[in-house]
């Protein structure tokens, strides 16, 4: 009686907590989740970058590339979009980011494998079980899922807590405005964040040798791109590179490199090596231009 | 298995429904069930080790049963010393024998007799200090005739291996836990939902006091030498929260786990941060081993009785075999001595049980007399906390020195710890909950007076997601007290 009485009670608990994780799950899905699974299928040629190629948002879309980017996206969730393209859309180009960071151990620690488990299916994972804890259970039990704790987190903390935001908002100054040493410091923690190895990941290079293999076998041309720095940045990082550029150039395959572009154009830059909106749109441009010479 | 670990959270319901439901039948397939998903939450961590926790659950079970057969003294003397020396030689060989060795070396080294002599690799089994502590309790009071010696050997290894306490305690008596293994067990709901409600306290403790109070310490403690002063304070507070989080936490979901299959173990930490002086700490701080020391060590040589010189002898005494069991290594050691330096003087003025109660008892808050004597006695024991932090004697002085330093009044660089103010903010909540529950068994053990239900479960709600949104659960840190 006493059992059945507290498993009730239980069981009702575990239903209220369901509510609150359904709740939660729809507060953090209108600005974490609903914008990264915006992809428009009735394009044939797809940007897949990090946050390098978020700039460029919808300006390659003049030169029908569908901008498929994703703030921290590491090449596992590239791969989860190829196949997920190749599975809904007739995609035949994929141009995709060959940086010198993107075959880091950061890229791997910091992805968005919460995200795109959106576009997986059954035989993106080794088992059933992964699949559905992957696809269901973490995606949409907020519980399960660090990323979104995560998000709420960084959100109360950045809000409430962070005393040197009282009192008004702080505005981040432009890369441009930056003198040398702030900007020199800036790039500094940037390179000591992405380069921590002296190899590169092992996860990560595997992926992008899936990525290559897999557009190989579906006739689908594959492009690297590598996107411009600042020049603070540019000189400073040097030959530092994981060589994700290198690897594309011993499977015979073409890498566009860009990465000195604007190196004299500073108001360009929204941080050492991300372009802002307007370096976005130049660049778009100057790319897709150049690109159509090269594919010729 | 760690309590905060998936794994865990399928096990335990697991065995839940096994025990009420399956091997409900009679009270040794109960039992029965105890040991095996105990060997199963053991072997989980390392198979290996399981056959020490038989061997000494053999050992015991068989020498309580001569014990209580013979009576005759010098048998029986011999008896308990076999005991003795197996298990602590079990612990002695695991915990201890690589720290012998290389004192040895260097004693003899420095008597200009140097020596050669390999250390071994060896693996501490987890939780050796406390199985081996809770089965020599058993043959000691089956000794003392405290107790009647079990012919039950599936109870007597329940009651060695029961899951819950395992492997960080509470270190519990024979004379408490093992007849609860002989009762018959109906499930009772008040105990259950107290057991669930002690589990998330704990589970809060760990994941948020805890977890996130190790980041910070870990970086502060490491790399001690580019800190300024406040820093390093600021260090020693969250090491401070982090052990008390991390071991009273596991303690609640050990009670509380043990309260969903109908068993009652001891409290183990009684709000010891709220104590005003040093004794009413060590009578509220890991109050299962406080208490075995003392009755099994303290009280039989002598105790606080004789003359001063055997008194301050025997509280010594207490203190370093208390620092040296929690590790091979002088830092403990040199803790458990500054902890005799503070009880001694209480002692000999007679001060040691002044403060039976829990403070302010009949109000609200503390007046300013408690209020000093609470933070007198807890940054006497922020400043031993840092003995027990340090990798070594060197690193511990350097550290307090580092402290003591000009610059200890500036405010710390927060900016070099994201998310430090967050978690001060938290200690700050958590500490006004353990206040306000000071009266019960753990901090939200008032919520089960509340008769407004939809306000009981809001307050588990919000408790939930502050483990969900500020809990460190990016990876399951292990329990402090494993390694003892």
């Amino acid at each position: 009686m006493m059992l059945k009485l507290f498993l009730k009670q239980v069981f009702v608990f575990l239903l209220v907590l369901s509510i609150v994780n359904v709740l939660l799950f729809f507060l953090i899905s209108g600005f974490y989740i609903k914008d990264y699974e915006e992809v428009d299928l009735n394009y044939s040629e797809f940007l897949l970058a990090d946050s390098h190629g978020t700039p460029l948002g919808d300006f390659t879309e003049i030169h029908d590339v569908h901008n498929f980017s994703s703030q921290s996206d590491s090449y596992l969730d590239m791969e989860r979009k190829l196949q997920f393209l190749i599975r809904n859309t007739k995609v035949h180009r994929v141009y995709i980011s060959v940086d010198d960071h993107t075959l880091s151990t950061t890229r791997e620690d910091q992805n968005n494998l919460d995200r795109s488990s959106f576009y997986t299916d059954q035989n993106d994972f080794p088992s059933y079980r992964a699949y559905f804890f992957n696809k269901y259970l973490k995606y949409y039990c907020i519980f399960l899922n660090d990323r979104y704790s995560l998000i709420i987190k960084n959100f109360l903390q950045d809000e409430l807590f962070d005393y040197s935001k009282w009192g008004g908002v702080r505005s981040k100054a432009a890369w441009e405005d930056l003198n040398i040493p702030e900007q020199e410091k800036q790039s500094l923690d940037r390179i000591e964040n992405y380069f921590v190895d002296s190899i590169p990941s092992k996860e990560m290079t595997m992926a992008l040798e899936r990525i290559i293999k897999i557009c190989k076998l579906n006739k689908i041309d594959l492009v690297g791109l590598k996107f411009p720095l600042s020049k603070t940045y540019y000189g400073m990082l040097g030959e530092e590179s994981y060589g994700a550029d290198s690897l594309f150039i011993r499977n015979k395959l073409i890498v566009v490199d860009f990465d000195d572009l604007f190196l004299e154009q500073d108001s360009l830059f929204r941080d050492m090596d991300h372009l802002d909106r307007d370096g976005g749109e130049i660049f778009a441009d100057i790319l897709f231009d150049s690109l159509e010479n090269v594919l010729k | 298995m760690l309590f905060n670990s998936l794994d865990f959270a399928v096990f335990l319901p697991i065995v839940f429904v096994l025990y009420w439901f399956v091997f409900n039948r009679n009270l040794r397939s109960q039992n029965f069930l105890v040991v095996a998903t105990s060997y199963v939450f053991y072997g989980w961590w390392d198979w290996r080790f399981l056959g020490l926790i038989a061997f000494s659950t053999l050992v015991d079970f068989i020498v309580g049963i001569q014990l209580e057969k013979s009576e005759n003294i010098r048998i029986r003397k011999s008896l308990l010393v076999f005991s003795l020396l197996v298990n602590i030689g079990f612990l002695g060989f695991f915990k201890y024998y690589n720290f012998f060795l290389d004192n040895f070396i260097t004693a003899f080294t420095f008597f200009g007799m140097p020596i050669k002599a390999n250390s071994l690799n060896i693996i501490l089994p987890v939780g050796i200090s406390f199985y081996t502590f809770q089965t020599m309790s058993y043959s000691i009071d089956v000794y003392r005739k405290r107790l009647v010696a079990t012919k039950d050997f599936i109870a007597f290894s329940a009651f060695v291996s029961f899951f819950p306490q395992l492997v960080a305690g509470p270190i519990e008596r024979a004379t408490n836990l093992l007849p609860q293994f002989f009762k018959e067990r109906k499930f009772e709901y008040l105990l259950a939902t107290d057991g669930l409600r002690q589990i998330l306290w704990g589970v809060f403790k760990k994941v948020v006091i805890a977890d996130n109070c190790a980041e910070f310490a870990n970086i502060i403690f490491n790399n001690s030498t580019d800190y300024q002063g406040s820093t390093l304070l600021l260090g020693a507070l969250f090491f401070t929260f982090q052990i008390y989080g991390d071991f009273s936490g596991y303690s609640d979901i050990a009670i509380g786990t043990a309260r969903l299959f109908g068993f009652n173990l001891m409290q183990n930490f009684a709000f010891p941060y709220f104590s005003r002086d040093m004794a009413e700490f060590w009578r509220r701080w890991h109050i299962s081993l406080t208490t075995w020391f003392r009755d099994y060590v303290y009280i039989p040589l002598g105790g606080s009785k004789g003359g001063k010189i055997q008194q301050i002898r025997n509280v010594f005494i207490i203190f370093l075999i208390s620092g040296f069991w929690h590790g091979a290594n002088w830092t403990f050691v040199a803790w458990g001595a500054l902890n005799a330096l503070y009880f001694i003087p209480l002692l000999l003025f007679a001060k040691n049980r002044q403060n039976l109660q829990i403070v302010a008892i009949d109000k609200k808050l503390p007046s300013f007399k408690e209020l000093i004597t609470i933070l007198g006695t807890f940054g006497l024991t922020m400043l031993s906390w840092i003995f027990f932090r340090a990798e070594d004697m060197n690193h511990a002085l350097s550290y307090i020195g580092g402290i003591f330093s000009h610059d200890a009044f500036t405010i710390p660089d927060f900016s070099s710890f994201p998310g430090a103010i967050t978690l001060l903010i938290l200690i700050l909540g958590f500490i006004s909950v353990e206040w306000k529950g000071r009266f019960g068994q753990y901090g939200i053990y008032g919520l089960q007076s509340i008769s407004n239900k939809t306000y009981r479960w809001a307050m588990y709600l919000i408790i939930i997601l502050i483990i969900d949104i500020f809990g460190n659960t990016s990876e399951e840190i292990e329990f402090i007290y494993f390694q003892f």
